[in-house]
């Protein structure tokens, strides 16, 4: 099994309320900006980050200091330039950013110093999930501990840089992950994506120069500044670098949250941090990163989780959001649950999500329900990848996924609720009950957050 | 110019156009919803998706959407790649899964762009198995009927009421596939222009509630190319008719003049034309047992007036709601100096201003298109949102696209409010000042003398300043002022900074100027009086002297104009003989000797100079109401039985090009008017054009079993190229004489593009009209020694608190004189009120909403009636504001001091409390 030592998660002891300042400052917190804006240049931390091949952990793994780069800079460029925390964490299975804002909540404002430094960004928002309430107020008390310090405010630590961090809670909606979605709500308006281009890095926030960064990315930044690229590179175990928060949830023996070498095996998350399947339950399938990413089948299972991975396997780490479908549970089921989140989710501004979506739910309830027709099947398959590459943004794509490898990985599942007029699977299935063991590093919240 | 290869074909294509432009421009099919010329690219419907390769080796292609993809040079794409067809198809399929397939009872069925579309894609056979969404309609004003189930969301709903028009309540709610389009709660929409959104809807949720409550399917609809009577603005219309009556008018698109758009008093004002006070045959108040027909009445009338023409005791009214050539014929019969051209006298003097000074200056007469990209603007005493609606949406654009800086001096905060950099709420004697302060800055005197800089309120100095500097630093600048505030100064101060603007710059500035008008031919009537004619009140002398013992009066409603109503009746009461033609009972109806009903513009064809100097034609679309004639034709026999001289070459004009002819070569101002489109002889292929459509249902549909032939009669018509019939010539005329816009596969008002030139841009063959004022080459113009300022009279003496200007405050429901006789307009004009600002109401001890009885005091005139008050804190404290062109204020004009007394509180009735 692969050991490691806590990077992002180092601070965090589930059930103990998250350090405070002194806390923080104790563990070596804040060493990075005072380094960074003692030291460095902006061009200089930027190229820092580019070197250390930091990917964007929100889903995309777009390379986190090429996106930096595009921001235009000089004496003629718009400003002012922001930084958005992108903390609008929906999507299913996914849990890691939630740890490191309830756990850690300076580290990430340390993330979001350096960050705006680096792309020159005077002012930072943090934007939340409704849910995250107590996460919210946690960061306005630690925005409230570092202003006090001076790492917040005018002329941070005598640099010369202003930065002012706001939090917003959202409303609530999956689509205003969405970054061009999120900045139209962070406006004032309906969250819809807006078309690319002009990219959010050249006209972003109220048209102006934006970076649009995960929580995880942000949190990330501190310890690149602290170790250096090269150290961040070697964490790694495939072709990507850093660690990687892993949030597994399914019929495993111990779900929860893990950090890891980004690029363990499936089979190793599942079967030995996570203690393997309960009794009497077998490996069926997982969907590795969040709702919106294929299904993996049982032969999959020695594939590395890293982005560079799973491209190649057709698929996308996502948000390492790892959903275990067990033998019992039904990929009908499965389909109809998670198409009926995105149909759900479609924000409704063009027709193949609004639209095409909600008939595969209609499908696939027909389906489960016993009112399948010979060529549903290929209806929905059809169906789907019209669907997914042809409509606005990236949501539908995200419904594309499960869906196809659904229906290529297990066809024969589709095949039998039509012939028997039905879902074969027990409903609720009769599951066993959880395993207790304590072996390895699960930072499942359980306590206070 | 970009090439741009579609389906191994190469086309050239405009710069900046997006590939879906390219392929209509080209005159292609691809459907679409969202996208709209005005509106932009959205790419939310996904409907417009074509095959783009990245070049000649690329035999895979991928889908993109056409309106969000730029035509550059070299691009290769494929509409009719299989693919992209089999997408397209999928959309409708999609789009359809709600749809309620309601085609058989929806209003929009066989104009529906929906439709349109769902045939052009090809999709025809249903797979969705499960139930439809259904949604709870709301009531959307007297105008626009609300029906959701059918919403496609492409968004244009919103995108038109907010984003292009400024509209507040209309929103989008909800998400995923229950997106909802309507209003917070239930009510009537705000905006004066809801009514685009019956034409932007590509479906029917937004359908016409006025042609709902006497529905017939739209290609049964009989039309002619009209021009809207209801401002002077002249924006291009087609009324629609079937079975004697006007079912609807949608906008003519006219690239220079209201583009795609009409506001909703244009739109919905024309049902006074099927009203029940419709004058329908000619009656005399003699009682001397002849019948009142035609034949009797005309040679009675014309008896009558060879007599009073003898005596030298005749005189006329004219219209600037008339055409041109009833005007026209109507000063022949009286000749020059007895025609009164039917304005108030201010009005008129404004207008005789206007015209003087655009005949003899640089400065150009704004067209609405101009108006649409300036970027400064500066609006004196106008209140343009109800005076002209469609310069107020024009301006909206300049603001939201061109960045224009927009000063605005009205007497209230207004729609055009939240655009604007200063927003100065005076009455029209300081927006005079206003105006003329802006001018003494413009010539380099900064400090503008006492007089006038001690009458404005404080803090204004420094909006003249930036204002002043605004215009300076424009490259486009326009002057609005308006002829609803009744005041000179307001005109001639606009004009002043106009021509500073040409004098200052050297010539190099364009500055434009632009005087809202309240009717159609305002300035055509102006332009045919050329100033000849007498005075309102100089004719008022000649009749109370005796003078003037016969009056003829052509479409118009004196009590309007003079703001005596006693004097005028008395007046008109010493009259041997009121003679009236109208089309409406009015006051001046219930006084005349003899009634003679004439047709609405509607219902006839003649010439209209808009307040742009646009002369435009209009045609007939439907034949009279009863007996009514076309008025210029009254007014012919009349000229002719009544034996005037030189009257022979009348016996000619039995058209209406005969006479339109006859101005032209009498008025030099007006010689082009002939030019603006073909006469009434015109014919294709010897063909006349059919009013009728092609898809018309004709005769075998007629919902009567026992009678198959059309309930009216077509009457004969000399007057236009048109046929009351589905037949005739089928290809294209000229663009004047388009009666719909109509293309194989394209029933909806979206057809227009098969029209264009460019799509959004002119149309084939040059948009109708023409301006017969264009800027000459005087560059240098008066030194501004000229200057005029007209005061307000001074005020009178008495209570001081009580002593209030009178202004008249324009509604944009309820000031238009025919609009609000129409049950949809009605029902949307607020009741006669008195408007005032919250500490002039606490000073005399009213409340908002209280209905009073008031006694206004003029000079020493006194004035006593009942009126609601009302509160606008944005009003100045020292203004009383009465609704502009309602009965109840006919007894004032321009703006004045009063005293204002409150006598008394009418009782009111507690409003019945809702049941919880």
């Amino acid at each position: 099994m692969t050991e490691i030592t806590p990077v992002l998660t180092a601070n965090i002891e589930p059930g103990r309320e998250p350090l405070d300042r002194d806390g923080y400052e104790q563990a070596g917190g804040y060493a990075a900006v005072r380094k960074a804006l003692g030291e460095m240049s902006p061009d200089q931390l930027l190229e820092l980050v580019k070197e250390s091949n930091l990917r964007g952990r929100g889903g995309a793994g777009f390379p986190t200091g090429m996106k930096w780069g595009f921001v235009p800079q000089g004496p003629d460029s718009p400003t002012p330039k922001y930084l958005i925390a992108n903390g609008d964490e929906m999507e299913p299975g996914t849990f890691k950013d939630r740890m490191l804002i309830h756990g850690d909540p300076h580290q990430l404002i340390e993330g979001i110093i350096l960050s705006a430094y680096a792309v020159r960004a005077p002012v930072g928002y943090i934007f939340l999930r409704p849910e995250y309430q107590r996460g919210a107020d946690l960061l306005r008390h630690a925005i409230a501990e570092a202003e006090a310090a001076g790492y917040i405010g005018k002329n941070i630590l005598g640099s010369g840089f202003d930065f002012e961090l706001h939090t917003h809670v959202s409303a609530g909606r999956y689509i205003c992950g969405e970054e061009t979605a999120l900045m139209n709500a962070l406006e004032g308006r309906r969250p819809n994506p807006r078309s690319r281009p002009p990219y959010p890095a050249i006209s972003g926030l109220f048209g102006k120069p934006t970076i649009v960064q995960n929580i995880e990315t942000l949190s990330c930044v501190p310890h690149i500044v602290n170790n250096g690229a090269k150290w961040f590179r070697r964490l790694g175990l495939g072709e990507d670098a850093g660690t990687k928060l892993y949030c597994v949830s399914g019929k495993v023996r111990r779900p929860g949250v893990y950090e890891l070498p980004i690029g363990v095996t499936l089979r190793e998350l599942v079967f030995e941090h996570c203690g393997g399947m309960r009794d009497g339950l077998e490996f069926k399938a997982a969907i590795p990163g969040g709702a919106a990413t294929m299904l993996m089948s049982p032969e999959e299972l020695d594939t590395r989780l890293d982005f560079t991975s799973l491209d190649k396997a057709k698929n996308r780490l996502g948000t390492a959001g790892v959903i275990v479908i067990d033998d019992r549970t039904c990929i009908v089921g499965i389909s109809l649950n998670l198409q009926s989140f995105f149909a759900r989710e479609s924000c409704g501004w063009c027709t193949p999500c609004r639209e095409g979506i909600s008939w595969i739910v209609d499908v696939l309830r027909d389906l489960e329900e016993g009112r399948g027709e010979p060529g549903d099947a290929e209806l929905l398959l059809r169906e789907m990848k019209m669907i997914g590459p042809n409509a606005f943004c990236a949501l539908a794509m995200g419904a594309e996924g499960p869906m196809v490898s659904a229906l290529e990985k297990y066809p024969e599942e589709f095949e039998t609720h039509i012939s028997s007029g039905g879902c074969p699977y027990e409903h609720p299935p009769a599951l066993p009950p959880n395993g207790s063991g304590e072996q390895g590093r699960n930072l499942t919240p359980r306590a206070a957050w | 110019m970009p090439k741009v290869t579609i389906d191994n074909k190469t086309y050239d294509v405009a710069e900046g156009r997006n590939l879906l432009e390219a392929i209509l421009d080209n005159k292609l099919e691809l459907p679409y919803f969202c996208w709209h010329p005005e509106l932009g690219s959205v790419g939310s419907c996904r409907l417009c998706a074509v095959k783009q390769y990245r070049d000649e080796d690329d035999k895979q292609g991928r889908l993109v959407t056409s309106c969000m993809m730029p035509a550059t040079d070299g691009a290769r794409i494929s509409i009719a790649d299989p693919e992209a067809a089999e997408f397209r198809r999928s959309v409708i399929e999609w789009l359809m899964i709600n749809h309620p397939h309601d085609c058989p009872v929806c209003d929009e069925g066989g104009e529906c762009h929906l439709q349109d579309m769902t045939v052009m894609t090809g999709h025809a056979h249903r797979r969705y198995r499960g139930r439809k969404r259904t949604f709870t309609n709301q009531n959307l004003g007297p105008f626009i009927h609300h029906e959701m189930n059918r919403c496609i969301q492409c968004y244009r709903c919103v995108r038109f009421y907010r984003e292009y028009a400024g509209g507040e309540d209309l929103g989008v709610f909800a998400s995923k596939n229950h997106v909802y389009f309507g209003r917070f709660e239930e009510g009537a929409l705000e905006l004066p222009f809801a009514g685009n959104l019956v034409e932007v809807c590509p479906t029917g949720v937004f359908t016409d509630k006025t042609l709902h409550r006497h529905f017939t399917r739209k290609w049964d609809l009989q039309s002619a190319p009209s021009i809207c009577t209801h401002c002077g603005l002249g924006c291009n219309t087609l009324p629609a008719s079937r079975y004697g009556t006007l079912r609807r008018v949608t906008s003519r698109y006219n690239s220079e003049v209201n583009g795609y758009w009409l506001c909703d008093r244009g739109r919905f004002g024309y049902e006074y034309v099927n009203g029940n006070d419709r004058l329908l045959a000619p009656a005399s108040r003699t009682d001397d047992g002849a019948p009142d027909d035609w034949e009797t009445s005309t040679a009675a009338i014309a008896g009558i007036l060879s007599e009073a023409r003898a005596n030298g005791t005749l005189a006329a009214v004219g219209s600037p709601r008339a055409s041109l050539e009833s005007n026209f014929v109507l000063r022949e019969i009286v000749g020059a100096e007895r025609f009164n051209p039917g304005l108030a006298d201010e009005e008129r003097r404004i207008v005789t201003r206007f015209l003087e000074f655009l005949e003899s200056t640089s400065v150009r007469c704004a067209s609405l298109r101009d108006a649409n990209s300036v970027d400064v603007a500066l609006v004196l005493g106008a209140d343009v949102t109800s005076e002209a609606p469609l310069l107020d949406l024009a301006m909206t654009q300049a603001c939201r696209n061109a960045g224009c800086r927009l000063t605005l001096t009205s007497l209230r905060r207004g729609r055009l409010s939240k655009f604007a950099a200063d927003d100065l709420h005076l009455d029209p004697d300081q927006a005079a000042r206003f105006g003329a302060a802006i001018v003494a800055t413009l010539r380099g005197t900064p400090e503008p003398p006492e007089a006038l800089r001690d009458s404005l309120p404080p803090g204004t100095h420094d909006r003249v300043r930036d204002t002043a500097a605004a215009l300076s630093a424009a490259r486009r600048p326009l002057v609005i002022a308006g002829t609803s505030a009744r005041h000179r100064g307001v005109l001639e101060a606009a004009i002043q900074v106009a021509q500073a603007l040409v004098s200052t710059s050297g010539g190099s500035k364009e500055p434009l100027v632009s005087l809202a008008l309240p009717e159609p031919n305002t300035l055509g009537v102006t332009m045919l009086d050329a100033g000849e004619g007498p005075s309102l009140e100089n004719l008022l002398s000649a009749i109370e002297s005796g003078k003037v013992s016969t009056l003829i009066v052509c479409e118009n409603d004196l009590f309007r104009r003079s703001g005596n109503p006693e004097r005028l009746a008395n007046a008109l009461a010493k009259l041997e003989t009121l003679i009236v033609l109208d089309q409406l009972e009015t006051s001046t109806v219930e006084g005349a000797d003899w009634t003679l009903p004439v047709a609405a513009a509607a219902e006839s064809s003649g010439t209209f100079v808009s307040s742009e100097g646009r002369a435009q034609r209009y045609f007939q679309v439907k034949a009279a109401a009863g007996e009514a004639r076309t008025s210029w034709r009254v007014l012919r026999d009349l000229l002719v039985d009544s034996q005037q001289e030189g009257s022979e070459a009348a016996l000619e004009w039995t058209a209406t090009h005969h006479v339109t002819a006859a101005l032209a070569a009498a008025h030099s101002s007006l010689r082009q008017v002939v030019e603006i489109a073909p006469p009434g002889d015109f014919r294709l292929l010897q063909q006349r054009i059919p009013r009728l459509s092609i898809r018309s249902s004709g005769r075998n549909a007629m919902p009567d079993m026992t009678d198959v032939r059309q309930h009216v009669q077509p009457p004969e018509d000399t007057d236009t190229p048109f046929a009351f019939s589905m037949e005739g010539y089928q290809g294209r005329g000229p663009t004047s004489l388009l009666p719909r816009y109509w293309s194989p596969g394209w029933n909806s008002s979206e057809a227009v593009n098969r029209f264009q030139i460019e799509v959004g841009g002119p149309l084939h063959g040059g948009d109708p009209g023409l301006r017969l004022i264009e800027p000459g080459d005087i560059r240098t113009g008066s030194d501004g020694a000229g200057l005029q300022t007209v005061s307000v009279a001074a005020v009178p003496t008495g209570k001081l608190e009580a002593v209030l200007m009178l202004c008249g405050i324009s509604e944009v429901f309820g000031s238009e004189e025919t609009s609000r006789r129409a049950p949809a307009v009605a029902e949307s004009m607020p009741p006669a009120y008195m408007l005032l600002n919250p500490d002039t109401a606490v000073s005399l001890g009213v409340v908002e909403d209280g209905r009073y009885d008031l006694r206004f005091g003029i000079d020493e005139e006194m004035r006593e009636l009942s009126l609601t008050v009302r509160i606008d804190e944005t009003l100045p404290i020292h203004v009383a504001g009465l609704p502009a062109g309602y009965p109840e204020t006919a007894w004032w004009q321009a703006p004045c001091w009063a005293t204002v007394e409150i006598t008394g509180q009418v009782e009111q009735r507690e409003p019945e409390k809702e049941q919880p």
